[in-house]
This record gives C-alpha cells, structure tokens and sequence, in this order.
C-alpha cells in the first residue's frame, strides 16, 4: 500500500499516468537579490543566460524542524533523487512537514518549473489546482473569470461553455455573475474560484492543498467533488497537511522530510479500509490548522 | 476506468536543455489561451476610466499638436513637404503604438508573477499578447488620422496606403522582438523598470519621429536603418501621404534588424521560460 521509494520498481507499463524518476531540485540558498541588480548583471554578464541556480520563493519558505540542507557550493536541496509511481486512475496524498519538498514536486509534475536533475514522464492532460483563484482578475466579471481562469488552468473554450451552469450552479453565485470580482465577499470569491479549478476534466489533477476553503458546507462540498473526481477513475495527487482529508480521498500516501521520500511512520494514520466519508472530515478539517496554498489575488 | 492510454499523450518533464529549444509548436497549441489574454487586456484596458478609449485618441493628438507648435513653427524642422500635424501624427502613430506595446509587453512577467508560479502555459503568450492588444489603441488613432486629420490639411490617400499592412507587421514583429528581450530580462533584472523609460526616450530621438530621415546623410542610412522603428516610421509615412517614399537602403537594414531581434528574442526568452517561475 505505501509507496516503493525504488525507482524501477515496476515496468513501464500503459496503467502509468506519473512516473518520477530521481528527481531533484536545487535553489541557491539564503541569496535572493543576489544577480539582480545591473553591477552584478555587468560582473557576470556572460553567464547570464547559462546555467544557475536560481533563488526561490520555494527556499523561503523552508521551516522545518532542522535546518534546511546546503551543499558546500551554496546550494539548497528542495528535492533529492524522488522516484515513485502513480497508475492510472489512482489518488495519491502527499504529506510532510513543512518544507520538505511537497510543493516543489508537485510544481515539477504541473510544468510550473523544471527539475535540476532526473526526470518524469506524465501521461495525460495535466490540471494544476495550487491556489484558489488562479487567473483570476478582481476587475472583471463573475461570468468573465470563469472564462478567463478556466482557459489559464487549461481548458478550451468549449469546454467552459459546456460546464458554465455547472460551475455557476456549484459555487451558488447566479444573481453576482454580471457584478466585478472586486465586489464579491471572500466567501463568494472562494466559491467561484474552487468551482471553475473542480470543473477541470484533465486526466490528472495536481492539488496543493486547496481543499480547506469556504465554510463548512462548502468545504464538505468540496470533499464531495474530489471523491467524485477520483470516482471516475482519474488521477489526482494531492498535497495536504490534513491527514484526515489525504486518509480520505487518498489510497496511498507518500511521506517526504527534507527533500526525500520516506517510509511511513508507524502509527499516526488509521490502518487501510477506515476510509472515512467526505462529511466526517469536512466537519474535522473546521479545526485543521493549514497553511500554504489559500491565498488569492 | 474511464482513461484511454492510446489517446493520451506522455510528456517528459527534464531538466532544462543547454542547446536551444525553439518551442514554438506549444505556443501555437495553446494559441486560444492567447485570444483570452489580448480579449482581457482589451476589457481591461480603461476600466475605471472617464474618457475610456478617448485616451487612444487623446495621446497622439495632444503630442502632435506639441510636436507642430515647437519642432515645426518654432524649430522649423523639414517635414518632406508634408503639413506639420500629419506628418507628426502618422509618425507617431506608429511610435505610440510600438512604445505602449513595449511597455506593457516589458510587465508582463513581473505583472503575472502569481500566476506563473502556479500554472503551466506557454509564458511567450503573455507579451505577444500585450503587444497584439494594443492594435485597438492603433486602429482607434488610424480612424482619426484617415477620416480627420488627412481630409482637414488636403492631404489625398494614394495607392500607397496598400503596404500599410506590411509596416505595421514591421512595428507588430518589433514590439514583440524587444518585448521579449526585455520581458524576460525584467523577470530576473528589476534594472529593466528603470532602463524601459529612458530607453523610450533616446529611442524616439534616433527614430524619425520630429525630423525626417531625409535629414540623415545618404551614406548613413543604412546604420540609421538598423533601428528597426526609422523603417517602420518612414514607411508609415509615406504609406499614408504619398510622398518622400523612404530608401531601399533604410528599409532593407530595418527589415533585417526585425529578425535579429526577435530571433534573438525568442531564444532569450524561451532559455528563461525553464526557470522563470523559480526566479521572477
């Protein structure tokens, strides 16, 4: 049930959607600014444009119980050698403390950036769901972010046309549809943006922690659609800090601390078939202490 | 299960490549998600404003109307025979144009910084977009050009007009050129908010925007040709009055300046496009 962390563990067969292959990421540690001012551009003007390690949000962002890792050269290890296997129409959960790497794998498998080193192959369209609100342009309209932000998370025209009154319908917003976004409450805000990114029908779906937003009945809402997601038989990997939400949806969770992945710990999750149902965890996630992926413009 | 392997396809997600990896093939895949962006530049474009699309009218008419009083009736400069206020508008015309596409091409990455950090697409689609909305601003200032100002100074449209496509592709090919350039230099180097401003500014003065190249020595036109705007200027004018049809010279050194530039553009910009989002 847990994941194999060895990277051929099994054949590269058609019932793959996300193959990872010693995947790791590396950001220049502790110095943002550097490079970004024109002396420094003029001192190192031939390489540009080559090859750098790039300084990252990513890296700020590393609280962890120790310290993050540096290698000698300056060099802050996000991720290191991350190999596993998602099939075909399977939800995996990814948990780990904060800083271990989870986002940044998840960026990597959504195309946001690049690894430094290994590979992945993905087979299908790809849905990323790292924030609420994508896309999103608080001067337009309701109905015109529909538009807007669905085409930015990836679907077609068409698409949107076919699932508007579905996504009107699920966020509850019909008569503020023609009303600028700037005017919509948080709570309306939230709904919209969670209908448009739940209305996407990729192959796969790659969500970050995104579950926890609205109020109650909403959220459970929302756990409702990602079991229905995940009923029809397509591929979501999902990044939480919420046991009880990844326990749920998820039939297989991987563990990264500092970059790697890790065998599970004994103990903390409740053994295999204490699947619990989308209205339990809702009314638990009302006390779950999450961070990260919320924000909006 | 619902999935169909035979129809899905695998993409590989590696390391970024040392060589050059002109990867223009996604960007045209993607080329609805373009339509979205220039329509929603365009919706954007004077919400919360009185006079709204007057702006696009106001700009060129005002710097006009300057540009006749000081560099016409008070310097005296050669206007090639043509009145003061169309020879200042048609040129610029197409100058507006080009530095508000540049401009707002320039933002795009640092604008959109969140959404880049968060989502895949083809990045090239943002500044390429930005430079295709600002055509409304133009065809908007062209309006009033064609219908009021060339009719009120007896100035007679000609067959010329026809090649007006060709040197606004020119201006279109510019902007999105050095738009590229400086987009993905803006991404890593804030220097660029500074730079932009002032290099509008020297810009305009090596560009026949006051003056006619006709100014220019015969010998040096092709140099002063390698501005790719001189080319594109002196064409818009001759394409809209008829007269001082700009050299060969001028225009062949333009038109190759074009592409080196945007070539240079898209290589510039697609070697950032692999780490743009770990580094705006």
């Amino acid at each position: 049930m847990w994941c194999d962390a060895s990277p051929h563990a099994s054949t590269m067969g058609n019932d793959i959607a996300i193959r990872a292959v010693g995947i790791s990421k590396r950001y220049r540690a502790g110095q943002r600014g550097r490079y970004r001012n024109l002396r420094d551009a003029i001192a190192g003007a031939l390489s540009v444009f080559g090859r750098r390690g790039p300084t990252s949000a990513c890296a700020a962002t590393s609280g962890a119980t120790h310290a993050p890792v540096t290698d000698a050269h300056g060099y802050f290890w996000a991720l290191k050698d991350v190999s596993f296997e998602v099939k075909l129409g399977e939800a995996v959960g990814i948990i780990g403390p904060n800083g271990a790497g989870k986002s940044t794998l998840l960026k990597i498998l959504g195309r946001v950036t690049r690894p430094t080193a290994g590979y992945a192959d993905v087979t299908g369209r790809v849905g990323s769901l790292f924030e609420v609100g994508t896309g999103f342009n608080s001067e337009l309209s309701g109905r015109e972010n529909v538009y807007l932000s669905g085409a930015i998370l990836g679907m077609k025209k068409k698409q949107i046309d076919r699932k508007f009154d579905q996504i009107v319908a699920f966020a509850d917003i019909e008569p503020f549809l023609d009303t600028a976004v700037k005017y919509y409450s948080t709570g309306m805000f939230v709904r919209i943006a969670f209908a448009v990114a739940a209305h996407l029908d990729t192959d796969i779906l790659l969500v970050d922690d995104v579950l926890a937003v609205g109020d109650a009945s909403f959220r459970e809402k929302c756990l409702r659609k990602m079991e229905a997601v995940i009923g029809e038989g397509r591929t979501v990997v999902l990044v939480s800090h919420d046991m009880t939400t990844v326990n749920a949806l998820c039939g297989r969770t991987l563990r990264m601390e500092h970059g790697l992945l890790v065998p599970p710990r004994a103990g903390p999750f409740p053994p295999d078939g204490a699947r619990r149902t989308g209205a339990d965890v809702a009314l638990d996630s009302a006390r779950a202490d999450r961070h990260g992926a919320g924000g909006w413009r | 299960m619902i999935a169909q392997p035979q129809e899905m396809k695998t993409i590989r997600i590696k390391p970024p490549p040392r060589g050059v990896d002109l990867n223009l093939a996604e960007a045209w895949a993607h080329r609805e998600l373009l339509y979205f962006f220039v329509w929603r530049q365009l919706k954007l474009r004077y919400k919360q404003t009185l006079i709204g699309a007057g702006w696009a009218i106001l700009q060129p008419l005002l710097t006009m109307l300057t540009f006749s009083l000081i560099f016409g009736r008070l310097a005296r400069l050669p206007s090639d025979g043509i009145p003061y206020p169309v020879f200042y508008y048609s040129g610029l015309l197409p100058w507006m144009y080009f530095t508000n596409a540049l401009t707002a091409a320039t933002n795009t990455m640092v604008d959109h910084q969140r959404v880049i950090t968060k989502v895949y697409f083809p990045r090239i689609l943002l500044p390429v977009a930005a430079v295709l909305a600002g055509l409304a601003d133009f065809a908007i200032a062209l309006v009033v050009l064609l219908l009021v100002l060339m009719p009120m100074y007896g100035v007679a449209v000609t067959a010329a007009v026809l090649a007006l496509p060709v040197f606004l592709l020119l201006a279109v090919l510019t902007a999105v050129g050095v738009g590229l350039w400086l987009s993905a230099l803006y991404a890593v180097y804030r220097d660029v908010r500074y730079l932009l401003p002032f290099l509008v500014m020297l810009w305009m003065f090596l560009s026949p925007v006051v003056y006619p190249s006709s100014m220019v020595p015969g010998p040096w036109r092709w140099l002063y040709g390698l501005n790719p705007m001189a080319g594109v200027i002196e064409g818009f004018r001759w394409a809209l009055t008829g007269s001082a049809q700009p050299s060969g010279s001028l225009l062949v050194a333009s038109t190759a300046a074009v592409g080196l530039l945007l070539l240079g553009g898209i290589l510039c910009f697609q070697r950032l496009e692999a780490t743009i989002a770990d580094v705006v």
